[in-house]
C-alpha cells in the first residue's frame, strides 16, 4: 500500500455587499497533510491428511431354540394390620339466633270499691205533731177533728180518711168527690217551731160522708192508683209495668187495672205510689242496708208482732202443662207412568185393546189433585213397519189418537191437615223450700191453639185438568186448582212437604209468662212471714223501704209491706204500724234459673211414601187369572181367545196408598224442663 | 264485664251510688248489718291481687277520706266479714281476705257482710268518707 501526501486548499471570499465597482481580494487557506509510509505482513500455514482404510471382522453365533421361559413369581406379601386415622371432625358451628317472641300482655290492675254512706239523723222530731190537711188546695187544719188515718199496702192505692168539723151554709158534699186532698205531718218543738214536715199522703176525695146527727163530714180519701191504670193504654201500662204477659195465660181483657195486675204477677214486685203520689216499681227483694231501723228502743212496747206461713200456704212447687196444638200443612205429590209394553211396530202385527184417557183420569179421580199428566198418543196414519218386516197401513182418525193412549205418565197432589201438639210439663221449684217444707205444689194448664186454615185441604175439580199439545205425539196437561207448596216447607222422605206455623212469638211469651207467673207465685207465698211493730208516727216509712228489727227477741230485715199512720187529735197521739215482709227459707247457694223457653219439642214425623207402580195385563192367551189387585192397564189381545184362557175387564186401575195415620192422625210430642227458683234472703231470727 | 259489687245474690244490681247506713244519732238505731256481693256474671273471668297474682290475697279495706280523724264515722266503727256470723268475731276497722282468686259466674260471688256501728257526729249530717275498695286487682 502506497501512502502519499496530499494538499488542499480552499478558497474564501471576504464577505460583503458585492456592487458593482467594488474593489475585493481573494484568499485561501492551505492546509499540509504528511503521510508516514509502513509495511504490513501476513504468515501462510499448511495441514497435511494421510488416507488410510478402517476394517472390522464380523461373527455369527446361532442359538439353540430349545429354551425354558421362566418367569419370576413375585409375591407381594401384605402385612395385615389395621389403618387408623383420627378422625378429626371439624364442626363448623351453625350460626343462628334463637328467637322467642315477647307477648306483653299489660294489665290494667283495677280496685273494686264502694262508698259508704252514713246519714246520722236527729234521734227524736219534735215532740208535738200537727196534721195539716188540704182539701182542693184549702188549709182545712182549724177544721181537723178526731182521727186521721192513713194506710199504704204494696200493690194497692193507699187511703186516708179524717173528718172535719161542720160547715156552715148549704152542704153539697158531691162537691169535694174527686177533689185534691194532702195529708202533712209537721212536728215542733216546745218553742213552737217547726222542726220536721213530712208529707203522709197525696190523693184525692173518693167518698165524702156527711153525718146529718153531727154535722161532721168524712172524707174517704184515694191515691186514685187504679184510676192511674186504667186512663193508660196497655203499651203504657206494659211500659210503667213490664213483666210479662199472655191472653193464653191469662186471658183476653179490655180492663187496664186487671191488665196491670196480670203483668204485676209475673214479676216479684209491687207498683203503688209514694206519699207524693208518684208512682214506683218496688223489689220484693229487701235492700242491702235497712232503710229504717227499730230496735227495742223505738218499739212501742209489747207492739211487736210475728206472723208466720203455714204450709198450706207455701206454693213450692208449680207443674205447668202447657199445651201447643197447630194444623200442620201436608203437601204428598207422586208420580207415576203407564206405557204399552211392547213397541208400536208389535202391536201392528199382534194388536191388543188400549186404555183411553177417560180410563187414566177415571182412575186418578180419588180425591187428589193431578198436577200435571201426559198421554202419548199412538202413530198417526200411513205405512208403517210390521214385526214380520212387511208394511202395514195404519190408519186411525184424529180423535180416536186423541183418546186412545200408547202411555201416560202423571203426577197426582194431595193436601191435608194434621193436628199436632206439643205437650210441655214444665216443672217451676224451689228446691230450698222443697227440703224444708216437702212439695207442696199447684198445678197449671194452658192451651194455645193456632187456627187452622180449612181451606187447605180442598181439592180440586177434576174437570178443571186442561190440555195442550207438546209435539204432534204427546199431550200435556195439569189441574187448574193445583197450588204449588208454600214456602217455608220442610220436606220429609221423597214425596212429603210439611208446613207448621212460622212464628212461635205467642207461643214464646206464652210459656214465659206461666213460667215468670209461676215463680212469682212461689215467692209470694214464701215472703209471707210478716213482723210487725208498731212505732211513734215514722212520717218516712212507706213501702218502698226496706226496715230492720232488732230487739232481743226477734232479729228481722225485709221489705215495708204495709204502713199504718193513726193520728190522734183528740189523744195526741201519732202512731205507726209498720209490717215488714220476709222471705224464708233463708238458704244461701241457691240456683235461679232465668225466665225462658225450654227446648222446641222435636215433632219432625218419619214417613216414607211409597211410590205407584202401574203394569199391564192382556187377556184372552193366558192362563192367569184375572186379579182385581192389579194396577195398571188391565186388557185383552183383540185376536180370538185361546182356550182356557179368559177375558179380562178393560180396566185401567192406579192404587193410590193412602194417607198413613201417623200422618194422619191428630200427635201429641211432649217435652219436659225444670226451673227452680231462689227465695232470696231476708233476715228472720226468733229468740225464745 | 269487670267484676263489681251487687246488691243481691245473683248479681243482677249492681251497687249504684253509695250503701247507705241511716242511723239515730244517738246510738238508739244500733248496729245496722248490710250485705253485699263482689263477683261478675261473666263465669269466664277470674280477679286476683295484681302484687303477685294467685299468691297474695285479694283484700277488702275499710278506706277513711277524711283527714281530720275523730270527726264523724271511723272506719273502727264498722266490721267486715264474710258471712254475717263472722261479724261478732271481727275486728272493726280491719281488712277482710277474701281469697286468692275470685272466680266469676254469680255462684263464685264473694259476700261481704258489713256492720256499722252508729258514728259519733251531728245528726241531721250525711257523712260520705268512708267507702271499702279492694287492693288492686288484676282480671284474666
Amino acid at each position: 500500500m502506497s501512502s502519499f501526501a496530499k494538499s488542499s486548499f480552499a478558497s474564501a471570499a471576504t464577505a460583503g455587499s458585492v456592487g458593482n465597482g467594488d474593489v475585493y481580494s481573494i484568499a485561501a487557506n492551505i492546509r499540509n497533510v504528511l503521510f508516514t509510509p509502513y509495511v504490513v505482513t501476513a504468515s501462510i500455514q499448511n495441514k497435511l491428511y494421510v488416507i488410510d482404510s478402517i476394517s472390522a471382522d464380523i461373527q455369527n453365533k446361532l442359538i439353540d431354540p430349545l429354551y425354558v421361559v421362566s418367569v419370576a413369581i413375585r409375591h407381594v406379601v401384605y402385612d395385615l394390620y389395621s389403618v387408623q386415622t383420627d378422625i378429626r371432625n371439624v364442626i363448623n358451628h351453625h350460626v343462628y339466633s334463637v328467637k322467642a317472641d315477647i307477648g306483653n300482655k299489660l294489665f290494667t290492675p283495677y280496685s273494686i270499691s264502694a262508698a259508704i254512706q252514713n246519714r246520722l239523723q236527729n234521734p227524736t222530731m219534735g215532740a208535738i205533731w200537727k196534721a195539716i190537711i188540704t182539701l182542693n188546695n184549702v188549709d182545712m187544719t182549724v177544721r181537723q177533728s178526731g182521727l186521721v188515718d192513713v194506710e199504704m199496702e204494696e200493690g194497692a192505692a193507699s187511703v186516708a180518711s179524717f173528718e172535719l168539723l161542720p160547715f156552715s151554709g148549704a152542704i153539697d158534699p158531691y162537691e169535694w168527690i174527686g177533689v185534691p186532698v194532702t195529708i202533712d205531718y209537721l212536728t215542733f218543738n216546745s218553742a213552737g217551731d217547726t222542726l220536721t214536715n213530712h208529707r203522709l199522703f197525696t190523693g184525692i176525695v173518693d167518698e165524702p160522708i156527711y153525718d146529718p146527727a153531727t154535722r161532721f163530714t168524712r172524707f174517704e180519701c184515694t191515691d186514685g192508683l187504679q184510676e192511674f191504670f186504667e186512663q193508660k193504654s196497655f203499651a203504657q201500662v206494659d211500659a210503667v209495668i213490664g213483666g210479662y204477659h199472655s191472653d193464653v195465660v191469662f186471658g183476653e181483657t179490655e180492663d187496664r187495672w186487671e191488665y196491670a195486675q196480670q203483668r204485676l204477677s209475673t214479676q216479684p214486685a209491687s207498683f203503688d205510689f209514694d206519699v207524693y203520689g208518684v208512682g214506683r216499681l218496688t223489689n220484693w227483694q229487701s235492700k242491702a242496708v235497712a232503710d229504717l231501723s227499730f230496735s227495742a228502743a223505738n218499739i212501742i212496747h209489747e207492739s211487736l208482732g210475728l206472723k208466720l206461713i203455714s204450709r198450706r200456704d207455701v206454693v213450692n212447687t208449680v207443674n205447668i202443662k202447657f199445651g201447643y196444638r197447630f194444623g200442620r200443612k201436608w203437601l204428598r205429590e207422586i208420580g207415576g207412568g203407564w206405557h204399552y209394553p211392547r213397541p208400536f211396530y208389535q202391536f201392528l202385527s199382534d194388536q191388543t185393546f188400549l186404555p183411553n184417557r177417560d180410563m187414566v183420569l177415571n182412575a186418578l179421580n180419588s180425591g187428589w189433585d193431578i198436577k200435571s199428566i201426559s198421554f202419548n198418543k199412538l202413530p198417526p196414519s200411513g205405512q208403517y213397519t210390521n214385526a214380520e218386516g212387511g208394511q202395514t197401513t195404519w190408519k186411525i182418525t184424529d180423535e180416536l189418537r186423541d183418546y186412545l193412549i200408547f202411555g201416560a205418565s202423571f203426577t197426582i197432589a194431595k193436601r191435608w191437615l194434621q193436628d199436632v201438639t206439643e205437650d210441655y210439663t214444665i216443672q217451676v221449684t224451689a228446691d230450698a223450700s222443697i227440703a224444708k217444707h216437702g212439695v207442696v205444689k199447684a198445678d197449671e194448664f194452658y192451651s194455645l191453639d193456632e187456627d187452622v186454615d180449612e181451606e187447605f185441604e180442598q181439592v180440586s175439580e177434576q174437570a178443571s185438568v186442561g190440555f195442550s199439545s207438546l209435539g204432534d205425539s204427546v199431550d200435556t196437561g195439569s189441574s187448574f186448582g193445583y197450588t204449588p207448596p208454600e214456602f217455608g216447607g220442610e220436606s220429609v222422605g221423597d214425596y212429603d212437604q210439611i208446613i207448621d206455623p212460622i212464628s212461635r212469638v205467642d207461643v214464646d211469651n206464652a210459656i214465659k209468662t206461666a213460667i215468670a207467673e209461676a215463680r212469682t207465685h212461689i215467692l209470694k207465698t214464701h215472703r209471707a212471714n210478716a213482723v210487725i211493730i208498731q212505732d211513734l208516727l215514722v212520717p218516712s216509712a212507706d213501702t218502698s223501704k226496706t226496715a230492720q228489727v232488732s230487739t232481743g227477741e226477734v232479729a228481722a230485715k225485709g221489705k215495708v209491706k204495709r204502713v199504718h199512720h193513726t193520728l190522734n187529735t183528740s189523744s195526741r197521739e201519732a202512731l205507726s204500724t209498720i209490717e215488714l215482709s220476709l222471705y224464708q227459707p233463708n238458704i244461701a247457694g241457691q240456683a235461679d234459673d232465668a225466665v225462658s223457653v225450654p227446648a222446641q219439642i222435636n215433632t219432625s214425623p218419619s214417613i216414607q211414601t211409597k211410590g205407584l207402580s202401574l203394569g199391564s195385563h192382556f187377556g184372552g192367551r193366558t192362563t192367569e187369572k184375572y186379579n182385581p189387585d192389579w194396577t195398571g192397564y188391565i186388557g185383552n189381545w183383540t185376536s180370538a181367545r185361546t182356550f182356557p184362557s179368559e177375558w179380562y175387564p178393560n180396566e185401567f186401575r192406579v192404587d193410590i196408598p193412602e194417607i198413613e195415620d201417623e200422618a194422619r192422625d191428630a200427635q201429641e210430642f211432649t217435652g219436659a224442663s225444670v226451673y227452680n227458683t231462689a227465695i232470696p234472703q231476708d233476715i228472720l231470727t226468733i229468740n225464745a | 264485664m269487670p267484676f263489681k259489687i251487687y246488691t243481691d245474690t245473683n248479681l243482677t244490681s249492681e251497687l249504684v251510688g253509695p250503701i247507705v247506713f241511716q242511723q239515730n244519732s244517738d246510738n238508739s238505731t244500733g248496729d245496722l248489718d248490710a250485705v253485699l256481693y263482689l263477683g261478675s256474671v261473666d263465669s269466664a273471668k277470674k280477679i286476683q291481687a295484681d302484687s303477685d297474682p294467685g299468691t297474695d290475697q285479694i283484700i277488702i279495706s275499710l278506706v277513711d277520706n277524711n283527714p281530720d280523724p275523730g270527726n264523724g264515722p271511723e272506719v273502727t266503727d264498722v266490721k267486715l266479714a264474710t258471712s254475717n256470723a263472722g261479724l261478732a268475731a271481727a275486728v272493726a276497722g280491719a281488712s277482710l281476705n277474701i281469697g286468692l282468686t275470685i272466680a266469676g259466674g254469680a255462684g263464685s260471688r264473694v259476700e261481704i257482710h258489713m256492720r256499722q256501728k252508729t258514728p259519733s257526729g251531728a245528726g241531721g249530717v250525711t257523712y260520705n268518707q268512708l267507702s271499702i275498695t279492694t287492693n288492686p286487682v288484676r282480671e284474666t
